[in-house]
């Protein structure tokens, strides 16, 4: 068959994703933006029929296409991890009343399209292509962030992001530059192989040359994903975009934005650094690289907690709740070992969990009472027990104590740490996680133990309440059976067994 | 006589993008653009990327440059107010940007000086042609090439989002 063809149809949920976008973006148009809601509907059904088309191909042989896209199952499960989480966005957006009427179209497509630019990001070992899925993904995010630009915060998050996003994405860049100035290859593969025919090329010559520029190489390009998965010291951002964006767009950065920059790493770790490498000084260099990983998670992890202390919105101590996360399945990607990339898989599959439950509930308060202070929601418990209750096991979650989806993937994640040398990460990790239960249990707090002394009823929105609901009900369903996400992690493994 | 232009044009380049960044005047930070541009298309004359250096003058040089201008005179930005909030260039922090500017460039002389050999720069054979250009864009470089649409596309609608007058809504402050 003609390889155009075949890479077309191997491309499929991604065309259907852009086609889906532009489809969006005209049908708005030609409504007129009467029924804002539609156009909601319209992407989910969408979103399905991409969902549908992805989950058929789990457990397929990895190929390649037109060089440079890997179509394998550990895209996939990130794939689809994208698609869901883009899904529970758009409910979000359908129920969030402060949300502005016209230019929905234009909301979708830039979700849609930044979803592609995951999808491009999370399934190459091309650097070419992994910069432009990264840029799609950027560019989309700012001005998702600035939607709402009549409000100042909105606006200023949306600067500052494009600030950042700027100067890593140059950082990034340079360094593959450098890469492809030493090796002669932006694909990883290549790279990672002992070949050279005439001219040496490759990563392994170029070590025995000379480690350090190979060093600085490696430096500005974790810059790159450290700043997706807003790692310190690249999370300046975080807090002000995630607290000025409109909540749904959080709820994206903080989810698919983030498992894009941990797939993308993991695939380059995986690539180039993994445990057994082709090569001895491969091998060494690598147990410097991911040493280099452990320091910056011990950084983030405590850092984002003991920032994520002293707020008193519970938007931004998310938003700190975040980094502390990335902290925290840095440890699996440190360990370079096929075990510890599928505990951080298995902590994304927890974090898309926990994390769309807590956003969900923040968005419900924000409609409720107009502010996201921890202190403005005290005695909301009793008012809605159901969508409190589910608060609750999020916050558990997020914690990782039992029983619930965050402690077994915390379990996974220590698990292996330890047996991979790096206990004392983990020790670290564990008396983060102990600082972490004072901030999250003060939110339970305020919603149950304290007297409230707003008269506002709360809101009815049952089908918002359900899908949260749900939400936390998985959470501790899978807390106490977490075998069949564990049994998709492993046949999605990136490295194999 | 190739080698001393490429380092007087490297030098054109670097004194360029100084001025962009440093000069108050806004025209005067543009032309200065423009200057960088100059030099990079001769840099990459010397290369042997004919088509490359071509586009670079026509459409970075000609169009891009000219919309600056144009953009620069028509919101008369010549003379910014102080205070605006806007002043990037704080004495107090100036240290800071030095500081973080100055270990990039220690990184990077680090990293370009101690290799030993770059396999990615080869050697042309011949001047790269059209005919070149567009093998590798429609050949191996197609995935990319499609994708830098997505992108272009993506970029252009979310400039339109966030540069559109809002007509149903007041701007709250």
């Amino acid at each position: 068959m003609n390889p155009y063809i075949e890479g077309m149809q191997a491309l499929a949920p991604e065309l259907v994703l852009t086609a889906l976008a532009l489809i969006v973006l005209v049908a708005d148009l030609l409504t007129k933006g009467k029924d804002s809601r539609r156009m909601g509907y319209l992407t989910l059904a969408g979103l399905a029929v991409v969902g549908g088309m992805l989950a058929l191909r789990l457990g397929e042989p990895s190929q390649t296409y037109f060089g440079m896209v890997i179509v394998d199952s550990f895209g996939t499960f990130f794939k689809l991890f994208t698609v869901a989480a883009v899904a529970v966005v758009c409910v979000f957006i359908l129920s969030d009343k402060n949300e502005r009427k016209n230019g929905i179209g234009e909301y979708y497509f830039l979700l849609l399209g930044a979803s592609v630019g995951i999808f491009f990001m999370v399934s190459t070992n091309h650097l070419l292509l992994l910069v432009l899925g990264l840029e799609l993904l950027s560019l989309a995010s700012y001005a998702l962030a600035g939607f709402h630009k009549g409000q100042r915060k909105s606006a200023e998050a949306a600067m500052k992001y494009v600030v950042f996003g700027g100067l890593s994405a140059g950082i990034m860049v340079y360094g593959i530059s450098l890469l492809y100035g030493m090796t002669g290859t932006l694909d990883l593969a290549e790279m990672a192989t002992l070949a050279g025919d005439s001219i040496p090329t490759g990563l392994v010559p170029q070590l025995y040359l000379s480690a350090m520029p190979v060093g600085v190489a490696m430096v500005m390009i974790l810059a790159g994903f450290a700043y997706k998965m807003s790692v310190v010291p690249f999370h300046f951002w975080t807090p002000d975009v995630y607290e000025g964006s409109p909540t749904p767009v959080t709820t994206f950065l903080a989810v698919a934005s983030k498992a894009a920059g941990v797939a993308a790493l993991l695939r380059f770790v995986g690539a180039l650094f993994p445990v057994d490498g082709v090569d001895e000084i491969i091998m060494w260099y690598g147990d410097r690289f991911g040493m280099l990983i452990a320091v910056l998670a011990a950084v983030t992890m405590t850092l984002g907690n003991l920032s994520a202390l002293r707020q008193q919105s519970l938007k931004r101590m998310l938003a700190y709740s975040s980094i502390a996360h990335a902290g925290y399945i840095l440890i699996g990607v440190a360990t370079r070992t096929s075990e510890g990339f599928d505990a951080a898989m298995y902590y994304m599959t927890a974090y898309y969990f926990m994390n769309l439950g807590a956003f969900g509930v923040l968005l419900y308060f924000e409609s409720a009472l107009g502010s996201d202070r921890i202190e403005d929601m005290r005695g909301f418990g009793w008012k809605s027990p159901l969508i409190s209750i589910a608060m609750v096991a999020f916050l558990v979650s997020l914690t990782g104590l039992p029983p619930t989806i965050g402690f077994y993937g915390k379990y996974l994640l220590f698990k292996v740490g330890v047996a991979e040398g790096l206990g004392w990460l983990v020790i670290v990790a564990a008396l983060n996680s102990v600082v972490s239960l004072f901030y999250y249990f003060s939110v339970a707090k305020s919603l149950f133990l304290k007297e409230s002394n707003d008269e506002r009823p709360a809101l009815s929105q049952p089908l918002f309440a359900g899908l949260l609901t749900a939400i936390g009900v998985l959470t501790i369903f899978f807390g106490l059976f977490p075998d069949s996400i564990q049994e998709l992690v492993e046949m999605c493994s990136l490295l194999g067994s | 006589m190739a080698n001393l232009l490429f380092y007087l044009m490297g030098l054109g380049a670097v004194i360029g993008s100084l001025l962009v960044v440093t000069s108050k005047n806004p025209i005067t930070s543009v032309l200065s653009l423009l200057g960088t541009f100059f030099c990079l298309a001769t840099i990459y004359l010397l290369a042997g990327f004919q088509f490359l250096a071509a586009a670079q003058i026509l459409v970075y040089g000609g169009a891009i440059m000219v919309l600056f201008l144009f953009v620069v005179m028509l919101l008369n930005l010549g003379h910014p107010e102080e205070g605006s909030g806007l002043e990037f260039m704080n004495k107090r922090r100036m240290p800071f940007a030095f500081a973080a500017s100055a270990m990039l460039i220690v990184l990077t002389f680090a990293g370009v000086l101690g290799q030993g050999s770059a396999p990615g720069a080869v050697e042309l054979a011949h001047m790269a042609t059209i005919g070149d250009l567009a093998g590798l864009m429609f050949g191996s470089f197609l995935l990319p090439f499609e994708a830098a649409s997505i992108l272009l596309m993506g970029a252009a609608v979310a400039v339109i989002v966030l540069a559109k007058r809002e007509r149903t809504q007041a701007v709250e402050r």
